[in-house]
């Protein structure tokens, strides 16, 4: 608990793209967390930053790609999997039209 | 009585020169509705077997859908269907635009063309009157300068389609255009018109689409509108500007501070109605939906999203000089733009759409938008389908990269990755049937043929037709949807790969089991369903992008046209029924599916090592097996079962498709099943 507020600061990329719900994310940018955050923290965090709940959309079933630095993450496995200074996450909502 | 179908088709013999209206039994729409399933319908009872797809017997028909020209929203789709000559079995396009709904008021629910002739020919039809004119001085132009001049010498409010060079020269890619640029592009369709010698068929209607329910009707129009209300653009520009520029920046201090701030972020509609279907680009490399590289590539390591937003997004909105919506669409998802630079000039045109940026972008390794839009510009121009010429223009550099294409074949142009010049050269030499496009124009499944060394593992066709940009290893379904259909390569047919998407709209309220992406087995009932809802979606005429505005009242619709009711086991049933009848189509033709495949590289095999679909195989022959379980056809012959045929009254093809021994045990063992 204490380390989520006074930890050593992480900063992480996150792009967010795809729908999440019923709403079209473009989302690129990043957000910086303290401690040593897992993937369900930066997931939460990120969310919080683009505007929409990310892990509402996992548990309504949503299967996205989830990246972390280029390499897909397997779910739920990898939700506890920690997430270090500089690392990118990526959501990838896959989608085809046209 | 107003019944919302004028109730009959024209046959025009291009070789006698002879017209006849043929009115249809009620029971046919009732059973096919309209689109394509009035077409199946037809072309089955009246076309032989073993027809030759360029020669004069086969059927090339226009079909409008059931509620084309009856002003419901997202309903100006029509069909062109006949044989395909690229695939040799059954064939079919889909096209928006203006020219269904016109030909639907000029008092028929189809236009059945057989013969050719003599001469190059172009028909114009009002007032139920049919004419045959001279196209001599029309041949060899492209299909914007037909359509203005044949509007020119009979009025701007005459609704054409024509084919351009690609059509002429029979390029089996090639298909039919209207609304200068938008294409019935797939199955060779372009090439039975060019076979016929029929330039292009104009005409101008002189009756509305009398429903049947107007009350009914206009509540199933509400009833959508309502629907798209609170996703409408309201704020365009100012969303946009929010939407590309603020979240990039604001996102640090936001993150920052842990807030959680609502930001405006626009819905699929907003999206489509914006910047169109390019839009999803940057997404689709990222992801891994769009393939890289002739489908070798991975989005994240040899087109990154930077290079992927330069030809996407936003950036896909900067030549737009206004909007574009077909008849009757609430979406407008086109746009018209207009290119000043002189090697890339475009006076008027449209704006490319995903299968251009991903075809003729990602796929070559090119991000020259403009270079990307001319050469999208040049295939509405010369009648060819984009998808297919994307993918024989991957197969083309793959090629000369292993030294199977040389430049002398090529003109001198070297076919290098990334060379937007060797893209746009390619499309003229396929258009005009030169140098190496000769083979080409024929596309990549004979070019694989003709040049051979190996080259086929290069061809990404299923059936005989290119695939779409569409990865069937993030997206698995699209294997089995792209192996299985009636016309294969086809990403806007149905299956199972919308229960696999972000969005999981039905087009109407059906029940349908969960799939989930990578579990192979037990995905069949699904698939089932979602191509019967599809067919259903194509034979009303409802362009399949009103998905996106959610699960649709179909049946107060077409109820408000017809007067009928239908329930949804009803539409399913008919959708079972059109689906059927395409794969009898090409049962009697002799296609087997088992003697289909996917390409290697399409399903994994090898997998990918790196990017979101690393690692991935997709065991595409399960989920074939299963959905042709569901569809009761056999995986090996393509037969539907002959059980299956009678039940939904398709008599006269199980009497094509089975002797008549296996069909009176075949009736005796419906008749105990019933009785049972």
């Amino acid at each position: 608990m204490l380390k989520a507020l006074f930890g050593p600061k992480v900063t992480v990329k996150v792009r967010i793209l795809g729908l999440v719900g019923d709403r079209m994310v473009h989302f690129d940018g990043q957000i910086c967390l303290r401690g040593t955050p897992d993937v369900h923290q930066v997931l939460r965090a990120a969310g919080r930053a683009a505007g929409v709940d990310l892990l509402a959309a996992l548990d309504a079933g949503a299967e996205p790609s989830i990246m972390l630095s280029g390499e897909r993450l397997d779910l739920p496995a990898d939700l506890t999997r920690p997430v270090p200074d500089g690392a990118q996450i990526a959501w990838l909502m896959p989608m085809a039209g046209g | 009585m107003p019944k919302g179908y004028m109730g009959k088709v024209l046959w025009v013999d291009l070789t006698a020169r002879e017209v006849v209206e043929e009115t249809l039994p009620d029971a046919v729409y009732r059973d096919f509705l309209g689109g394509y399933g009035l077409g199946a319908k037809l072309l089955f009872d009246r076309m032989a077997p073993g027809t030759d797809a360029l020669g004069p017997a086969n059927i090339l028909g226009f079909f409008p859908g059931l509620l084309t020209g009856t002003g419901t929203p997202f309903s100006g789709r029509f069909s062109v269907v006949c044989k395909s000559p690229l695939t040799g079995g059954w064939g079919d396009a889909n096209c928006g635009g203006f020219f269904g709904p016109e030909l639907r008021r000029c008092g028929y629910d189809g236009l059945l063309i057989t013969g050719a002739a003599e001469e190059p020919t172009y028909l114009t039809l009002h007032k139920g009157k049919l004419e045959f004119h001279s196209a001599a001085d029309l041949w060899g132009k492209n299909a914007p300068e037909t359509e203005e001049e044949l509007k020119h010498r009979h009025g701007a409010n005459w609704q054409v389609a024509t084919i351009g060079p690609a059509g002429e020269n029979l390029s089996l890619i090639s298909g039919i255009v209207n609304d200068r640029g938008r294409l019935a592009a797939r199955s060779g369709v372009g090439a039975v018109m060019g076979s016929k010698k029929l330039k292009a068929i104009i005409c101008k209607g002189h009756m509305p689409v009398a429903k049947a329910e107007v009350e009914a009707f206009k509540a199933g129009t509400q009833a959508v509108m309502e629907q798209m209300r609170p996703m409408e653009p309201e704020v365009k520009g100012l969303l946009d500007k929010i939407l590309v520029h603020v979240p990039p920046m604001a996102s640090k201090w936001i993150g920052r501070l842990g807030l959680h701030i609502k930001i405006p972020h626009p819905t699929v509609v907003w999206s489509m109605a914006n910047q169109g279907t390019p839009s999803l680009l940057s997404l689709s490399t990222e992801s891994g939906d769009a393939p890289i590289k002739n489908w070798r590539g991975v989005g994240m390591r040899d087109f990154p999203f930077e290079q992927a937003k330069q030809i996407s997004d936003v950036n896909v909105t900067q030549f737009n000089t206004g909007f574009y919506a077909c008849s009757a669409c609430p979406l407008h998802c086109g746009a018209e733009v207009r290119v000043d630079d002189p090697e890339f000039l475009i006076r008027d045109g449209h704006r490319v759409e995903y299968e251009s940026v991903a075809g003729l972008g990602a796929n070559l390794l090119i991000d020259n938008l403009k270079a990307i839009q001319y050469g999208h510009h040049l295939c509405n121009e010369y009648g060819l389908d984009v998808i297919s010429t994307a993918v024989v223009i991957a197969f083309a550099f793959e090629c000369y990269e292993h030294g199977l294409i040389t430049q002398e074949q090529t003109g001198g142009i070297p076919l290098v990755w990334g060379d937007y010049r060797a893209m746009l050269a390619l499309i003229e030499m396929i258009a005009h049937r030169r140098l190496i496009g000769a083979a080409l124009a024929d596309g990549v499944k004979r070019a694989a043929d003709a040049i051979g060394q190996g080259s086929e593992a290069f061809a990404m066709h299923a059936g005989g037709q290119e695939l779409p940009f569409h990865d069937p290893r993030l997206t698995p379904s699209f294997a089995t949807t792209y192996l299985t259909d009636p016309t294969p390569g086809r990403h806007t047919a149905g299956g199972a790969h919308a229960l696999e998407l972000a969005y999981v709209n039905h087009p109407f309220p059906v029940d349908v089991p969960k799939v989930s992406r990578h579990n192979y087995a037990g995905k069949g009932p699904a698939h089932a369903v979602m191509t019967q809802t599809k067919q259903v979606q194509m034979a009303v005429g409802l362009c399949e992008f009103s998905d996106h505005v959610g699960t649709l009242p179909y049946q107060v619709m077409i109820k408000g046209a017809c007067g009928w009711d239908l329930t949804t086991d009803d539409l399913l049933t008919i959708g079972d029924r059109i689906q059927t009848l395409r794969h009898a189509f090409n049962a009697r033709e002799g296609i087997r599916p088992a003697d289909w495949r996917m390409p290697d590289r399409a399903v994994g095999r090898p997998p990918l090592e790196a990017g979101p679909t690393r690692g991935i195989t997709v065991d595409v022959e399960t989920m074939a097996r299963g959905y042709f379980a569901a569809m009761s056809i056999d995986p090996d012959t393509g037969r539907p079962s002959e059980a299956k045929l009678r039940a939904l009254g398709l008599d006269t093809a199980a009497d094509a498709l089975y002797p008549r021994g296996e069909a009176i045990q075949a009736k005796q063992q419906l008749a105990a099943s019933q009785d049972a």
